[in-house]
């Protein structure tokens, strides 16, 4: 194997630990759609970014901060129904980078971007997923009891002294960190995917949170080696090799536990 | 007696909706509070006001040093989505001695379902735990949020004869929602009737002749039922 493939595989796995302790959480907490919408929101970070030639990590980062910012203000002001207020902030970003792009005439890989590429991993971004690695995991891990009382039940957290405004926006900005990193290997389409289905499987066979992360986590990682040595090898695109990978597991667990269930009934 | 939490002319308005009205309410120890109310009279959020969970918009709300808060929601508000089991619920977030552990485990009755998921928990038994939880917290001031709605008359009375005992042995202070008046008439020992402000407050007995209450409730206190229609001598605007 030459470097370039090891350099891809390296990405991948880094993405994978942070994305499947994040997905765990985002599917506890119902927010898959919240996930898809900053995800499509950051393609207006992207073509800001490669426009004014500012650096594109950054620009996204910058974006999908500011998005879930905008839509928490929105939600505390009960205008719109959250679905309502996600689908007009995920669409808006859309609409938007395309305006933007389409005022200049720089080339713009819009298929590398929603669906991911190899060929945007470089050794910054590899240093990048990393040093997110280090900051996301800490967070979590430290938190964990506290964030999974939180998603339980929020008022019980709350008299046990954990302010919840506070936990939410941490959680926030670790989702928005999440998608900035993820995105040049999933593409802005297929984020939440990897951050959904690995965690999904895990539920159906978990017994306790724990478990659930680490099976998330370990699913994620054997999706993620396998699709860039597919990917590679058949010169396929990698992000939706992944979540086809991924899709594969989820229907192998399904089905037995499918047909357990109504053999009991 | 000193007061654990004290409500200062508190307003609290949800998008220009008023929710609760120029509510002025001292908890002090070893006081016995129910609250009632027609839905949607605020009850919930008033909880959540001194819980802490929501913030009032005007008014202010002092809580003592020495106040240490534990809260039993509605069973059906624990997320069904997270797998955990009872036990690793009880021990969240909180260093727990084996001793008090097991205690409360003995009094509650709750060690057959310690490895039971949350979600495979009967209505009765999930209560428990919640209950459980909050009393982990040696608080002394438990606050719950009609914590016997979804059991039966036996689960009801075993549920609040144990409140009440834990009242009267640890001297905690107990805030509760709940339509059970008929059940807990001989324990707390002050009701607010709640509808966006407070109707009438005191004691069972006194405000069993208020008029307001009269009006909801009758004047026969052994009929008293759990649902009911909630009329006022005064409109509220």
């Amino acid at each position: 194997m030459d470097e370039f493939i090891i350099k891809i595989i390296i990405a991948a796995i880094g993405i994978s630990l942070i994305t499947s302790a994040l997905g765990c959480f985002i599917v506890w907490k119902k927010m898959a759609y919240f996930g898809d919408s900053l995800a499509h929101a950051s393609l207006l970070g992207i073509a800001i970014g490669i426009i004014f030639a500012i650096d594109i990590n950054l620009m996204i980062l910058a974006i999908t901060i500011c998005f879930a910012l905008i839509l928490g203000y929105l939600q505390n002001k009960n205008i719109l129904s959250n679905d309502a207020l996600l689908g007009i902030l995920a669409h808006g970003g859309i609409s938007l980078a395309m305006v933007v792009v389409s005022f200049s005439h720089v080339i713009f890989n819009l298929e590398g971007f929603l669906f991911g590429s190899l060929l945007f991993v470089e050794n910054d971004d590899i240093f990048l997923i990393y040093a997110a690695l280090f900051i996301i995991y800490p967070i979590i891990f430290y938190n964990w009891q506290k964030f999974i009382l939180l998603t339980l039940n929020s008022d019980i957290a709350c008299s046990m002294g954990i302010n919840p405004a506070k936990y939410r926006m941490i959680f926030t900005i670790l989702i928005a960190l999440t998608i900035t990193i993820t995105i040049k290997i999933t593409g802005v389409l297929l984020v939440t995917s990897l951050l959904i289905i690995p965690a999904s499987i895990a539920r159906i066979i978990s017994k306790s949170p724990n478990q659930m992360l680490v099976f998330a986590t370990l699913i994620s990682v054997f999706a993620s080696i396998l699709g860039c040595l597919l990917s590679y090898k058949f010169d396929l695109i990698l992000g939706p090799i992944i979540i086809a990978i991924t899709i594969a597991i989820f229907i192998l667990v399904v089905i037995p536990k499918l047909t357990l269930k109504t053999m009991q009934k | 007696m000193i007061d654990l939490v004290s409500l200062k002319n508190i307003n609290l308005s949800f998008s220009s909706k008023n929710i609760l009205d120029n509510i002025n309410l001292d908890i002090k120890k070893n006081d016995f509070i129910t609250i009632i109310g027609p839905n949607g009279a605020g009850k919930s959020s008033l909880i959540r006001l001194i819980i802490g969970s929501l913030q009032p918009n005007s008014g202010k709300i002092i809580r003592n040093k020495e106040l240490k808060i534990a809260y039993v929601p509605q069973k059906m508000q624990i997320n069904q989505t997270i797998p955990i089991k009872a036990e690793y619920f009880l021990k969240l977030n909180k260093k727990i001695e084996e001793k008090s552990f097991k205690k409360i485990v003995n009094d509650l009755k709750i060690a057959d379902f310690l490895h039971t998921q949350l979600n495979d928990l009967s209505g009765g038994q999930r209560q428990k735990i919640l209950l459980a939880k909050a009393l982990l917290c040696q608080p002394n001031l438990l606050i719950l949020d009609e914590p016997a709605q979804n059991l039966d008359i036996s689960g009801q009375l075993e549920f609040y004869n144990y409140i009440t005992k834990l009242h009267q042995e640890k001297k905690t202070a107990i805030l509760m929602i709940s339509h059970d008046l008929h059940i807990i008439m001989s324990s707390t020992k002050k009701v607010i009737c709640l509808n966006h402000h407070i109707c009438c407050q005191g004691e069972p007995k006194i405000i069993a002749q208020n008029p307001d209450f009269k009006e909801i409730f009758g004047n026969d206190m052994n009929k008293l039922i759990s649902i009911y229609n909630h009329y006022h001598n005064h409109h509220h605007g």
